[in-house]
């Protein structure tokens, strides 16, 4: 299956990468999907907005999915990401990776929304009720475990 | 040299702007071109420690020496997903 590395304007409907992974051969598709929630650290969040450097995001998004094609026993792998503001609840980003066996996928899907995290320059702008601030990397990230195999 | 600048999220905000067009001397790095973004944006200090750069779409360290018409871009630490 073609491999899909994509920022959209579009709306992420949750199968939207299904199909596009699959083929006859997979035994598994593993999908992530990070959604907008309605707080962070106690604070409301109204809305999230999304920066992208929407050239360099696809083809960084490209680069893991080799990555994680050299590394795993995948078949195809899919990314999505939005930008603009997003409504709690929206899904933000979308991964599908497709394989033979499912730990391949899992362990792969796992790596791909990690390294997503740490490199693909995307940034979000976190809208509260009472003011609004550019968030500076991932506080949630520890490094994945795959990472620091090599 | 004629270099293009793309700005995003609290640089962007800072400079009041998404994209710059800045001449340099030929031969400055990028680290230069920093340098004098900086001086012209002081509020942009405090970003540069933690700061990525990328040259025509590819991370790149501040050695790198720029040529003329290179799409240059700020990464503050990203914050997608």
């Amino acid at each position: 299956m073609p491999d899909l590395y994509k920022i959209t304007d579009d709306v992420i409907k949750p199968d939207a990468l299904h199909e596009v992974v699959l083929a006859d051969s997979d035994g598994a598709v593993t999908s992530f999907a990070g959604v907008v929630r309605d707080n962070t650290r106690g604070r409301a969040t109204q809305y999230l907005e999304y920066d992208v450097y929407a050239e360099m995001a696809e083809k960084e998004m490209r680069r893991i999915g080799e990555e994680v094609k050299a590394r795993w026993e995948v078949d195809a792998v899919a990314m999505l990401h939005g930008r603009g503001r997003m409504e709690i609840g929206d899904i933000s980003v979308l991964i599908a990776i497709s394989s033979p066996h499912r730990k391949a996928s899992l362990e792969a899907c796992h790596y791909a929304i990690d390294r997503l995290k740490e490199t693909v320059p995307i940034w979000k702008k976190e809208v509260w009720t009472d003011g609004e601030a550019w968030i500076d990397g991932d506080p949630s990230s520890s490094p994945p475990p795959e990472a620091v195999k090599d | 040299m004629k270099l293009r600048v793309l700005l995003f999220a609290q640089c962007a905000d800072i400079v009041g702007s998404r994209e710059l067009s800045l001449n340099l001397e030929d031969g400055s790095t990028v680290g230069e071109l920093v340098e004098h973004l900086v001086d012209k944006h002081p509020p942009m200090a405090g970003l540069v420690r933690s700061m990525m750069l990328s040259v025509n779409q590819e991370y790149v360290e501040s050695e790198q020496i720029l040529h003329d018409g290179d799409e240059v871009a700020l990464i503050t630490p990203v914050s997608g997903g």
